[in-house]
């Protein structure tokens, strides 16, 4: 390496872009050369003036009034009002399944609903359609106690303005489910069908977690 | 016929450097300053804005016309950060996200007042990419130093940017392309990674370093004569 190609490279050298071959080179070339020790201190310095640059600069008041006075002026995001429909009973589950269909797609949407009707399909049996009517049934009766608790969770998070952690709505719909399939396990003739238990009882637990999840990311952000 | 398959092999001869930068994700302080922000801490603002308005109306000023615009341009990028930063979800660095916003508010700006910087249309060999380092008259026929540099009655390491250097540094500044000046100031100026300054500027890394390095060149030769004769 000569001195002239040495400070070709002295840029990417202060920022570790070398390969090991290179790198030895550049060593060796440095170990035998002042000038061109003192080249690259003059570029270290060079670097490091530079990073002094912005730090003696003042920011204007005027700036800095304005930027405060925007920030007093904004709507405070945990005590914002949300929208009325959000109130509602069903408005968190509704908000929540928006966000998730905006994050994952229709398509991924379309997936899961796809896989629904297959288990449903599997758990109705053979010919017997009032089954599956049966199993949607309980499916939609688990989420419907699941919306409750998370309604009213939401709720009072709002009220004492306190920001939920991002397990706790997950948690609290999936605790409603579990709750409904207590319930069910009641009501329900069919609990001892373990398809049927595993494609809708279980099933609906899972799918009021995953729109409690959902609903983590769309609300707080109201 | 030939052209699709031309196209194949460059790509597969793309080295990792060619790539886009992956985003460096915001750090656990990041996401806690945010929170403190949404929450009115004054104090957490203003000490943000301190950290990269100076930063962000010089890079603001590669784009447009003139330092007022620049200014005018930092500013409403602070205002469009307040709005946002709710949903600001931590996918790049805090960062990156501002500079990110300035450099596309200051891009539109810029293209209105009829001074567009198509910064991702550029390659590395352009106009910049070809001067050396080093005037080659102060180089030997063999590539030795025939006039060195000297160093100077201060140690570089410990000279410090006031007076007549920093005026030096300032003009040697200006003075650059706007392309090496936006490279250089975040890097440099702002201390931003090499990844972060591809991903605010949608540049590859390669790009980057050619442009780093000529500004740095350009810099040090300006101050040169600074660093040499000082002594203390």
């Amino acid at each position: 390496m000569t001195c002239q190609e040495l400070t070709e490279r002295a840029s990417d050298a202060l920022d570790g872009h070398q390969t090991p071959t290179e790198q030895e080179k550049f060593r060796l070339h440095l170990a035998g050369c002042g000038p061109c020790r003192v080249y690259l201190r003059q570029m270290e310095a060079t670097v490091r003036l530079s990073g002094q640059l912005a730090a003696q600069e003042v920011v204007p008041d005027r700036v800095s009034n304005a930027v405060l006075a925007h920030l007093r002026k904004l709507p405070a995001t945990d005590s914002a009002p949300a929208p009325a429909w959000a109130e509602l009973p069903a408005g968190p589950m509704a908000a929540g399944l928006l966000s998730f269909l905006k994050r994952w797609g229709w398509h991924v949407a379309g997936a899961a609903i796809f896989a629904a009707f297959v288990l449903a399909a599997v758990a109705g049996g053979s010919g017997v359609p009032s089954r599956t009517v049966a199993g949607l049934h309980c499916l939609l009766d688990e989420l419907a106690v699941a919306l409750a608790p998370l309604a009213a969770v939401v709720w009072v998070a709002r009220r004492q303005r306190h920001r939920l952690a991002g397990g706790v709505l997950p948690a609290v719909a999936a605790a409603g489910a579990l709750l409904g399939q207590i319930i069910l396990q009641v009501t329900c003739p069919m609990t001892v069908v373990r398809p049927h238990l595993i494609a809708f009882h279980a099933t609906g637990v899972l799918v009021a977690a995953l729109l409690g999840a959902a609903a983590t990311r769309l609300l707080p952000a109201r | 016929m030939g052209s699709p398959d031309k196209r194949h092999r460059t790509q597969q001869a793309t080295p990792e450097s060619e790539k886009p930068a992956k985003p460096v994700s915001a750090s656990a302080e990041d996401m806690l300053l945010v929170q403190n922000i949404l929450s009115r801490d004054e104090s957490a603002m203003l000490a943000l804005v301190r950290r990269h308005h100076a930063v962000m109306v010089r890079v603001a000023q590669a784009f447009v016309p003139s330092p007022a615009i620049a200014e005018e341009v930092a500013q409403e990028t602070w205002l469009a950060v307040l709005e946002g930063l709710s949903r600001f979800e931590g996918r790049s660095s805090l960062r990156t996200w501002l500079f990110q916003i300035l450099v596309n508010r200051a891009r539109t700006r810029g293209s209105r007042e009829m001074r567009s910087l198509p910064m991702s249309s550029l390659g590395a060999a352009d106009d910049e990419g070809t001067a050396p380092a080093v005037d080659a008259d102060r180089f030997a026929a063999g590539g030795a130093w025939a006039r060195p540099p000297v160093e100077g009655g201060d140690d570089p390491e410990s000279v410090a940017l006031r007076g007549e250097l920093r005026a030096r540094l300032v003009s040697a500044m200006e003075a650059l392309s706007p392309r090496l000046k936006l490279v250089v100031t975040l890097r440099d100026v702002s201390g931003m990674s090499t990844e972060e300054v591809c991903n605010v500027l949608g540049i590859t890394e390669t790009h980057q370093r050619v442009l780093l390095h000529r500004a740095r060149s350009k810099l040090r030769a300006a101050l040169e004569p600074y660093l040499e004769r000082r002594s203390s």
